[in-house]
């Protein structure tokens, strides 16, 4: 057998040579590149090569410790700098580079981004102008207003309603479908004409972000901070992609290095970064009342760095360490970004759709049985120790199955004047701390284990019911009125 | 290639200790965190290449050939750097 890595120095050839006559199973990759990752004693492949050679992997092992005694860097050190001569040669031959005429406005516009006096004021403005007007403004409001109104309530529903009724004689089957909780008016609407609008919007926004080459800088500038709550800046990329979608977010916390600050993350995530069907909801519920916006705001993301600082100090672990490659600022592509935002949106429905129909089943079903009246008896006095209205306990039950469910029917009690200010901000903070929805609860299973899962649950149960009867207390006490 | 050895970066500076704004030649990478050496190996931040440190703060960033890096300071601590004449 040849080896074809012929810009290896004579040592490693050999023991390259060997290694490979050693590997008698039959394994995905080529041997020669297991045999160069083994002389690299990269884990991954040693694990997996001791698991399938068993006694013979001593040997490879031995070989691997022989070579690197010749040397007297390691070997993975060696190998890297032998290619990068042969690189270097070849580069030299075979390409010429002009002078350097680097986009002058990208690089300017780079300066500018991670520079600390104008990066931050970038970030603000990219936060107003992407996620509030756009997410915020066109997506939940005047997007939402179109869909839910215009087509749902003028158009499909009616239709469907008297179908249903025409269809089915009995009025319990005709409530699973078309009643107040009713697959359709109340599943099918929600997931079409509220989340929808406000996802699809931000996944647009985001992809756009992504696509730019703005992620890394927006890392850079706020690894410090994000130090001091065991994160490194790579953490951004979860953590924006969190106020979209939190279960997708929790997916991408794969991409952070060590297992504590995977843990970190999931936490802060399913804690205090609320998605945006339910930041939309809540914008548009507390925009009018700016005192309890600024107080939602304030505890939110206080909550966020304080839990985050005490859980750094708790977890043991090694410090993370940040580094990333910065691409440079690009346009992004129209068909590139639409392509992204239409398979986000189709792993969002997948996700969501069915989910939001099974809660309106269960609903239905709950109600049907007098289980939805008991459970909402057994939550009043914990609604009632937050100051809120027996109706809000609807809302934390709604809240049990998706976050913005609940705020969606925060948005509705809303509507009918039944909350003061002070209600209205203690049950908006109170929400958006609360438990995640049952698909992030089923991805933090999946990503962090069943123990870990409902440790966290049961933290952020307590958290957020705390806080919300911490401010109710706060508010009698001092007498505040919003 | 005997002086790039990483063993003798104690008379050596760091990226650390250099201004934003300098040019120099990468000399040898710590050997002391490996798991921080093969993080810069694989990134292609290799001995003999120039080295254009352009940011210190919030965070490093830096040029090697035609990419740019950012990194924070444990990490820049482990790029030993000299003047770009010495090798």
């Amino acid at each position: 057998m040849n080896s074809h890595i012929d810009y290896l120095d004579e040592p490693l050839q050999k023991a390259l040579l060997q290694i490979i006559e050693c590997l008698k199973s039959s394994y995905a990759v080529s041997k020669q590149t297991l045999a160069l990752l083994l002389l690299q004693e990269d884990p991954y492949v040693e694990t997996l090569v001791q698991k399938e050679e068993g006694e013979a992997y001593v040997k490879i092992k031995e070989l691997v410790q022989k070579t690197a005694a010749g040397y007297s860097e390691p070997l993975r050190f060696v190998i890297t700098m032998n290619r990068q001569k042969a690189v270097d040669a070849l580069v030299s031959q075979s390409v010429s580079s002009p002078k350097r005429s680097s986009l002058k406005i990208s690089n300017f516009l780079s300066q500018l981004m991670i520079h600390p006096l104008t990066g931050y004021p970038i970030v603000a403005l990219i936060l107003y102008y992407g996620l509030y007007q756009f997410v915020g403004v066109f997506g939940s409001g005047t997007l939402v207003d179109f869909i839910e109104t215009t087509i749902f309530e003028n158009h499909i529903n009616p239709w469907i309603t008297s179908l249903v009724q025409g269809l089915l004689p009995w009025k319990v089957i005709q409530d699973l479908f078309v009643g107040e909780y009713g697959v359709f008016t109340l599943g099918v609407r929600y997931a079409m004409a509220i989340v929808l609008p406000i996802v699809g919007t931000f996944f647009i926004a985001f992809s756009m972000i992504e696509d730019s080459g703005y992620l890394p800088r927006l890392a850079l500038l706020l690894d410090r901070s994000f130090k001091k709550i065991g994160l490194n800046g790579r953490a951004v990329i979860p953590m924006v992609l969190g106020l979209g979608c939190d279960t997708m977010a929790t997916m991408v916390t794969r991409i952070l290095e060590t297992k504590r600050e995977k843990v970190i993350a999931t936490l802060l995530l399913a804690l205090a970064i609320p998605c945006s069907a339910q930041l939309g909801l809540i914008l548009a519920l507390l925009s009018p009342v700016p005192s309890a916006l600024f107080l939602w705001g304030g505890v939110v993301i206080g909550e966020f760095f304080l839990i985050g600082y005490l859980t750094a100090k708790l977890l043991p672990g090694r410090q993370p360490q940040f580094f990333m490659e910065l691409p440079p600022l690009r346009l992004p592509l129209f068909s590139n970004v639409m392509s992204k935002t239409l398979s986000r949106i189709q792993w969002y429905f997948m996700e969501v759709l069915p989910l939001f129909v099974i809660a309106s089943v269960l609903i239905w079903a709950g109600q049907l049985t007098g289980l939805f009246g008991w459970i909402i008896e057994l939550l009043k006095p914990l609604v009632s120790a937050l100051g809120l209205p027996a109706e809000a306990a609807i809302i934390i039950l709604f809240g049990f199955f998706r976050r913005d469910y609940g705020a969606a029917g925060l948005f509705d009690l809303q509507s009918k004047n039944l909350l003061t200010h002070n209600q209205l901000a203690i049950a908006a903070i109170t929400l958006t701390l609360f438990l995640p929805c049952v698909a992030q609860f089923l991805i933090m299973k999946k990503e962090r284990g069943l123990q870990t899962t409902l440790l966290m649950s049961a933290f952020i149960f307590a958290m957020a019911f705390g806080t919300g009867f911490l401010l109710n207390l706060g508010f009698n006490i001092f007498g505040v009125i919003l | 290639m005997e002086a790039l050895s990483s063993k003798k970066t104690s008379s050596l500076k760091n990226l650390g200790q250099l201004s934003a704004g300098a040019r120099a030649r990468i000399y040898a990478l710590g050997a002391s965190k490996s798991d921080i050496q093969a993080k810069l190996l694989a990134m292609g931040i290799l001995p003999g290449r120039d080295i254009h440190l352009m940011r210190k703060f919030p965070s490093f960033v830096f040029q090697v050939g035609n990419s740019q890096f950012t990194v924070d300071r444990e990490i820049a601590q482990e790029i030993f750097v000299c003047h770009p004449e010495v090798i």
